[in-house]
């Protein structure tokens, strides 16, 4: 390993995603945008292309295992951190708004990408993968919602305490879970075809895995929290028990065939919610992960992505039907579902925008696909594109159908159950808009 | 439950926008499994019986395919093309390299891969329409497939 390149590369990929994601930060944008940008300006797409000296001098392919390895602990890290994000109060007691909405937002984008596999499998596959995962990874990959981006953005636009933030708040929430459950089977379904364990060996262990540590760590946790009131602090022997578990997680998922990040997911999703002890654990996490680790994610997403892969007329006709499936089926299944069950044309249209985030957990999703071999390297590309332009829209669509001098206007009369539950979890998610904004 | 309009107005949504959806997704899954992708071809291909003239170099053909769409290197030279059922028509991408010893420009590769084959085989023709460009025939054997695809 050589540590001088690795360091200059670390520095490179900082340099590019703070600078880039500042300059989206001022056109109105949220700054993962920018770092997810960045990270495509750094592979082959743009730098590969101008200058491919020193882009292969900068990067070079043996050198990628390393920054591909640092790149995946804060990985694991950051999907920890949305984990611990997820606070079940968020499920319950939203109403039927938020039922379907969130249920709607979920199916109508996966069987609308399904069904553009109908399309895409005979043309942009290949024989090595089945239909089945194929149109599977491709609905699973349409459905996803960015949590954290979603977070920042109503927190950023006022929109936290009114009926449109209660019910996207939520919708997110219930789209993390089930998103990633679905990618579980996914996952476990390809890596069955290929001959790794049986997929009723990957499905029953998995269950079991998710039955222990819901039943039993979580409630073995409950000491951590309590420890951390009396001392008035996390330590870091607190801390190094609660890496320690995420480790041991994410280990175990991947052994028993689904994914690492699944793993790292769960051990979030089960820690103590308290609010303080919630804050002291992102705050000890969140910095190096947003600042130093995720970028390098970025970079290396943006290594794999060749956007020359989408060339002529055939392809990007592809592309744009990607983009359009994935508008039409999560913006559009969830502004339907909204206003069908009685919100107003602009708030169900601010919900259909607000859902239609894709962010880097789509990113996350579509390099789970591509390293299992599920999508090709073009399909990868143009699905990187589509996440790019899904959460590029976000923020001037939502000023579009939910300009802010209405929010102000109609905030008061907008009284919601749980309101104040989704403020104050809308407020401590936008602590981690750092990761996901 | 049945009492309340708005339930029921909201039942009937999630039947509409949840269910349908749901049963239709079972139906593409089954209309699915008779579709047929292409073959899968991307990784190392051995070239067979000595190195090929046009790079003495160069032993080795990496594919890379998306379905259909297929990218091949060899040495500096990258080819673009397809692959249509077992037959594969790559031509020059001229943007590795400008020149290319005596094939300027046109390089093409004419292959048929020979599925049944234990190993895979590619065998076709390489080359070009400019003067003193030689038709090389091309024999190779699939050595490893693409990282994350299944063997």
């Amino acid at each position: 390993m050589n540590i001088a390149l690795l360091l200059v590369q670390i520095g490179v990929v900082v340099i590019a995603a703070r600078g880039v994601g500042i300059l989206f930060r001022r056109i109105g944008q949220p700054q993962v945008m920018g770092e997810m940008v960045a990270g495509i300006l750094l592979g082959p797409s743009l730098l590969g292309w101008v200058a491919p000296a020193l882009s292969a001098r900068l990067f070079p392919p043996a050198s990628l295992g390393f920054l591909n390895s640092i790149s995946q602990v804060g990985l694991l890290v950051f999907m920890f951190l949305v984990g611990l994000e997820l606070d079940p109060r968020l499920l319950r007691g939203r109403g039927h708004t938020a039922v379907v909405t969130s249920h709607a937002s979920i199916v109508v984008p996966f069987f609308l990408g399904s069904l553009l596999a109908l399309r895409l499998y005979p043309r942009l596959s290949d024989a090595s993968v089945t239909f089945t995962g194929f149109a599977l990874f491709m609905g699973a990959a349409m459905s996803v919602t960015a949590f954290p981006v979603l977070a920042r953005i109503l927190t950023e636009r006022g929109l936290v305490r009114t009926r449109v933030g209660a019910v996207a708040i939520a919708c997110a929430a219930v789209d993390d879970v089930t998103a990633w459950c679905i990618l579980a089977v996914v996952v476990a379904i390809v890596r069955a075809s290929s001959g790794a364990l049986p997929v009723w060996a990957t499905v029953a262990g998995s269950a079991a895995f998710v039955a222990l540590m819901v039943l039993g760590v979580r409630r073995a946790l409950a000491p951590l929290e309590r420890r951390f009131h009396r001392d008035g602090r996390l330590t870091q022997d607190m801390l190094g028990v609660i890496l320690l578990l995420v480790l041991a997680s994410a280990w175990a998922t991947e052994t028993l065939g689904v994914h690492a990040l699944f793993g790292a997911f769960l051990a979030g999703a089960i820690m103590p919610k308290g609010e303080g002890f919630v804050h002291a654990l992102t705050g000890k996490l969140e910095d190096v992960t947003v600042v130093l680790l995720l970028p390098l994610f970025f970079a290396f997403t943006g290594l794999r992505t060749h956007i020359g892969l989408v060339e002529g007329t055939e392809m990007w006709g592809y592309c744009g039907l990607i983009v359009l499936v994935a508008v039409a089926g999560k913006f559009g299944g969830s502004a339907i579902a909204a206003r069908a069950t009685g919100m107003s044309g602009r708030e169900a249209a601010a919900i259909g925008a607000l859902m239609n985030t894709r962010g880097l957990m789509e990113l996350v999703i579509l390099n789970i696909g591509l390293d299992i071999g599920v999508i090709s390297p073009a399909v990868f590309a143009m699905m990187v594109l589509m996440a790019l332009a899904t959460t590029f829209m976000t923020s001037p669509l939502l000023e579009l159908v939910y300009p802010a001098r209405l929010i102000r206007r109609t905030a008061p009369e907008d009284g919601y159950e749980g309101d104040a539950d989704a403020g104050e979890d809308a407020g401590r998610a936008r602590e981690h808009a750092g990761v996901g904004a | 439950m049945a009492s309340n309009p708005q339930a029921l107005k909201s039942l009937a949504v999630y039947a509409g926008l949840v269910g349908l959806p749901l049963a239709g997704l079972i139906i593409i899954l089954r209309a699915g499994a008779s579709l047929q992708a292409p073959l899968a071809i991307a990784g190392e291909w051995r070239v067979q019986g000595g190195p090929l003239a046009i790079d003495p170099d160069t032993r080795v053909l990496t594919v890379s395919q998306s379905g259909e769409h297929v990218d091949v290197a060899l040495g500096t030279l990258s080819l673009r093309g397809r692959l249509t059922g077992d037959s594969l028509v790559a031509g020059r991408r001229g943007m590795r390299d400008e020149t290319y010893g005596p094939c300027p420009a046109h390089v093409t590769l004419r292959a048929r891969i020979d599925a049944a084959a234990r190993p895979r085989r590619l065998v076709g023709m390489m080359g070009g329409r400019a003067a003193g460009c030689p038709q090389l025939a091309v024999d190779a054997v699939q050595a490893a497939p693409a990282a994350g695809e299944h063997p």
